[in-house]
Protein backbone atom coordinates (compact mmCIF):
# COMPACT_ATOMS: atom_id res chain seq x y z
CA UNK A 1 0.00 0.00 0.00
CA UNK A 2 1.49 3.44 -0.80
CA UNK A 3 1.02 6.74 0.97
CA UNK A 4 0.69 9.93 -0.55
CA UNK A 5 3.00 12.86 0.98
CA UNK A 6 3.69 16.25 0.37
CA UNK A 7 7.77 17.25 0.34
CA UNK A 8 9.52 20.66 -0.19
CA UNK A 9 13.28 19.81 -2.02
CA UNK A 10 16.01 22.11 -3.13
CA UNK A 11 16.02 22.64 -6.36
CA UNK A 12 19.20 21.46 -6.65
CA UNK A 13 18.66 18.37 -5.55
CA UNK A 14 15.20 18.17 -7.79
CA UNK A 15 17.36 19.10 -11.06
CA UNK A 16 19.73 16.01 -10.15
CA UNK A 17 16.93 13.48 -9.35
CA UNK A 18 15.04 14.68 -12.76
CA UNK A 19 18.37 14.82 -15.04
CA UNK A 20 18.73 10.67 -13.38
CA UNK A 21 15.23 10.27 -14.83
CA UNK A 22 15.56 11.75 -17.94
CA UNK A 23 18.93 9.31 -18.38
CA UNK A 24 16.89 6.78 -17.62
CA UNK A 25 17.60 5.30 -14.38
CA UNK A 26 14.81 5.55 -12.51
CA UNK A 27 10.52 5.65 -14.01
CA UNK A 28 9.70 9.20 -12.50
CA UNK A 29 10.28 11.10 -8.62
CA UNK A 30 8.16 7.72 -7.36
CA UNK A 31 10.54 5.44 -7.84
CA UNK A 32 14.20 7.81 -7.27
CA UNK A 33 12.80 8.22 -4.15
CA UNK A 34 11.60 4.97 -3.24
CA UNK A 35 14.95 3.49 -4.23
CA UNK A 36 17.03 6.29 -2.34
CA UNK A 37 15.23 5.36 0.79
CA UNK A 38 15.41 2.17 1.03
CA UNK A 39 18.63 2.05 -0.27
CA UNK A 40 19.83 4.54 2.61
CA UNK A 41 17.99 2.66 5.10
CA UNK A 42 19.51 -0.77 4.49
CA UNK A 43 22.43 0.79 4.64
CA UNK A 44 22.25 2.49 7.36
CA UNK A 45 20.92 -0.31 9.20
CA UNK A 46 23.90 -2.21 8.38
CA UNK A 47 26.55 0.47 9.61
CA UNK A 48 24.21 1.07 13.23
CA UNK A 49 24.38 -3.21 13.19
CA UNK A 50 28.13 -2.92 12.59
CA UNK A 51 28.38 -0.32 15.17
CA UNK A 52 26.73 -2.22 17.70
CA UNK A 53 29.14 -5.35 17.37
CA UNK A 54 31.99 -3.69 17.15
CA UNK A 55 31.08 -1.59 20.48
CA UNK A 56 29.91 -4.74 22.24
CA UNK A 57 33.27 -5.96 21.46
CA UNK A 58 35.14 -3.51 23.14
CA UNK A 59 32.49 -3.06 26.24
CA UNK A 60 32.43 -6.91 26.85
CA UNK A 61 36.14 -8.46 25.80
CA UNK A 62 38.32 -5.21 26.61
CA UNK A 63 36.61 -4.23 29.44
CA UNK A 64 35.19 -0.80 28.54
CA UNK A 65 33.37 -0.69 31.27
CA UNK A 66 34.91 -2.39 34.36
CA UNK B 1 36.63 -13.82 38.42
CA UNK B 2 37.88 -9.97 38.34
CA UNK B 3 35.96 -7.31 41.14
CA UNK B 4 32.39 -6.36 39.83
CA UNK B 5 32.40 -2.92 39.64
CA UNK B 6 29.88 -1.01 38.07
CA UNK B 7 26.10 -1.35 38.69
CA UNK B 8 23.83 -1.15 35.56
CA UNK B 9 20.55 0.04 34.39
CA UNK B 10 18.62 -2.86 32.28
CA UNK B 11 16.41 -2.25 29.56
CA UNK B 12 13.93 -5.60 28.36
CA UNK B 13 16.23 -7.03 25.51
CA UNK B 14 19.46 -7.95 27.48
CA UNK B 15 17.07 -9.36 30.14
CA UNK B 16 15.32 -11.35 27.42
CA UNK B 17 17.94 -12.61 25.82
CA UNK B 18 19.88 -14.00 28.30
CA UNK B 19 16.90 -15.37 29.43
CA UNK B 20 16.34 -17.23 26.55
CA UNK B 21 19.96 -19.16 26.71
CA UNK B 22 19.61 -19.35 30.08
CA UNK B 23 22.45 -16.85 30.90
CA UNK B 24 21.73 -14.06 33.29
CA UNK B 25 24.12 -15.49 35.85
CA UNK B 26 26.51 -12.92 33.90
CA UNK B 27 24.76 -9.82 35.60
CA UNK B 28 26.72 -11.02 38.77
CA UNK B 29 29.38 -8.84 37.30
CA UNK B 30 27.31 -5.62 38.04
CA UNK B 31 27.37 -4.57 41.78
CA UNK B 32 23.82 -3.84 41.09
CA UNK B 33 21.27 -4.34 37.94
CA UNK B 34 18.89 -1.47 38.17
CA UNK B 35 15.55 -2.66 36.76
CA UNK B 36 12.38 -0.43 35.88
CA UNK B 37 8.91 -1.70 36.41
CA UNK B 38 8.33 -1.22 32.92
CA UNK B 39 10.96 -3.24 31.93
CA UNK B 40 10.38 -6.35 34.38
CA UNK B 41 6.72 -5.97 32.93
CA UNK B 42 8.24 -6.34 29.40
CA UNK B 43 10.33 -8.54 30.16
CA UNK B 44 7.68 -11.40 32.05
CA UNK B 45 5.53 -10.78 28.92
CA UNK B 46 7.79 -12.58 27.57
CA UNK B 47 9.80 -14.66 29.47
CA UNK B 48 7.41 -14.86 32.52
CA UNK B 49 9.40 -16.78 34.85
CA UNK B 50 12.93 -14.65 34.06
CA UNK B 51 13.10 -13.22 37.83
CA UNK B 52 13.59 -17.06 38.73
CA UNK B 53 16.67 -17.25 37.15
CA UNK B 54 18.06 -14.09 37.50
CA UNK B 55 20.50 -13.00 40.35
CA UNK B 56 20.39 -11.47 43.65
CA UNK B 57 21.58 -8.49 42.67
CA UNK B 58 18.51 -7.17 40.54
CA UNK B 59 16.61 -4.41 41.93
CA UNK B 60 13.52 -3.30 40.38
CA UNK B 61 13.33 0.44 40.81
CA UNK B 62 11.04 3.05 39.28
CA UNK B 63 12.67 6.44 38.00
CA UNK B 64 11.99 9.78 40.15
CA UNK B 65 9.22 12.20 39.15
CA UNK B 66 12.04 13.80 37.81
CA UNK B 67 13.86 11.89 35.92
CA UNK B 68 10.58 11.41 33.79
CA UNK B 69 9.57 14.93 33.59
CA UNK B 70 13.27 15.28 32.11
CA UNK B 71 12.51 12.72 29.21
CA UNK B 72 9.26 13.72 28.53
CA UNK B 73 10.52 16.88 27.83
CA UNK B 74 13.13 15.75 25.47
CA UNK B 75 11.69 15.42 21.98
CA UNK B 76 14.47 12.79 21.12
CA UNK B 77 12.96 10.05 23.87
CA UNK B 78 9.05 10.26 21.75
CA UNK B 79 9.96 7.60 19.44
CA UNK B 80 11.05 4.98 22.27
CA UNK B 81 9.19 2.46 24.07
CA UNK B 82 7.99 2.90 27.35
CA UNK B 83 10.54 0.50 28.80
CA UNK B 84 13.47 2.02 27.24
CA UNK B 85 12.20 5.23 28.25
CA UNK B 86 12.29 4.18 32.07
CA UNK B 87 15.65 2.47 31.79
CA UNK B 88 16.66 6.25 30.67
CA UNK B 89 15.38 8.09 33.20
CA UNK B 90 16.34 5.94 35.97
CA UNK B 91 19.63 6.39 34.93
CA UNK B 92 19.20 10.09 35.86
CA UNK B 93 19.46 8.82 39.49
CA UNK B 94 22.32 6.16 39.21
CA UNK B 95 24.57 7.90 36.69
CA UNK B 96 27.79 5.66 37.15
CA UNK B 97 25.80 2.86 35.84
CA UNK B 98 26.06 0.84 32.27
CA UNK B 99 22.65 1.11 30.38
CA UNK B 100 21.81 -2.81 29.04
CA UNK B 101 20.24 -2.29 25.41
CA UNK B 102 20.21 -3.88 22.31
CA UNK B 103 17.68 -1.64 20.91
CA UNK B 104 19.97 0.42 17.95
CA UNK B 105 17.68 3.13 18.39
CA UNK B 106 17.70 3.67 22.17
CA UNK B 107 21.09 2.80 22.11
CA UNK B 108 21.75 5.89 19.49
CA UNK B 109 20.12 8.44 21.83
CA UNK B 110 21.64 6.80 25.64
CA UNK B 111 25.42 7.04 23.69
CA UNK B 112 23.69 10.50 22.81
CA UNK B 113 23.44 11.81 26.65
CA UNK B 114 26.87 10.17 27.34
CA UNK B 115 25.06 6.84 28.73
CA UNK B 116 27.07 3.80 28.86
CA UNK B 117 25.56 1.11 26.93
CA UNK B 118 26.33 -2.32 26.30
CA UNK B 119 23.91 -5.18 24.97
CA UNK B 120 23.62 -8.42 25.37
CA UNK B 121 26.64 -9.11 23.01
CA UNK B 122 28.75 -7.38 25.29
CA UNK B 123 27.26 -9.46 28.08
CA UNK B 124 28.21 -12.27 26.78
CA UNK B 125 31.86 -11.58 26.47
CA UNK B 126 32.14 -10.44 29.10
CA UNK B 127 31.34 -13.55 30.85
CA UNK B 128 34.73 -14.31 29.24
CA UNK B 129 36.47 -10.95 30.51
CA UNK B 130 35.64 -11.95 34.22
CA UNK B 131 36.62 -15.65 33.75
CA UNK B 132 32.53 -16.56 34.93
CA UNK B 133 33.01 -19.46 31.76
CA UNK B 134 35.58 -20.33 29.94
CA UNK B 135 36.71 -19.39 26.34
CA UNK B 136 35.16 -22.36 24.74
CA UNK B 137 31.73 -22.25 26.68
CA UNK B 138 31.39 -18.63 25.56
CA UNK B 139 32.48 -19.44 22.03
CA UNK B 140 29.81 -22.14 21.91
CA UNK B 141 26.71 -20.08 23.68
CA UNK B 142 27.45 -17.45 20.52
CA UNK B 143 27.51 -20.39 18.23
CA UNK B 144 24.25 -21.03 19.20
CA UNK B 145 22.43 -17.20 19.31
CA UNK B 146 20.69 -17.77 16.60
CA UNK B 147 19.08 -20.88 17.62
CA UNK B 148 18.01 -19.91 21.33
CA UNK B 149 17.31 -16.47 21.04
CA UNK B 150 15.15 -13.89 19.49
CA UNK B 151 18.47 -11.57 19.10
CA UNK B 152 18.55 -11.44 15.58
CA UNK B 153 21.97 -11.21 14.45
CA UNK B 154 23.77 -11.26 10.52
CA UNK B 155 25.84 -14.66 10.63
CA UNK B 156 29.10 -12.31 9.13
CA UNK B 157 28.64 -9.77 12.35
CA UNK B 158 28.36 -13.24 14.60
CA UNK B 159 31.40 -14.60 13.06
CA UNK B 160 32.89 -10.84 13.63
CA UNK B 161 32.51 -11.44 17.72
CA UNK B 162 33.38 -15.27 16.88
CA UNK B 163 36.81 -14.17 15.73
CA UNK B 164 37.40 -11.31 18.73
CA UNK B 165 37.43 -14.07 21.18
CA UNK B 166 41.12 -14.98 21.86
CA UNK B 167 42.60 -17.95 21.38
CA UNK B 168 41.64 -21.02 23.75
Amino acid sequence: MNSKIEIFLPSQLLSKAQKLINDGLFKDLNDFFETAGNYYLERHADEMWEAYVEHEIKAGLHAEYI
Amino acid sequence: MQNISNAAIADAGPLIHLDEMEWLFVLETFSTVWVPPEVADEATRHRPHWKDSAPANIRIEAASPGARQWWEAERKFVQLDQGEKAALALWRSHQDAILLCDDLQARTVAQDFGVPVMGTLGLILRAAQFSLRPIPDVRAILTDLPKRSTLHLKPALLQRVLDSLPEE
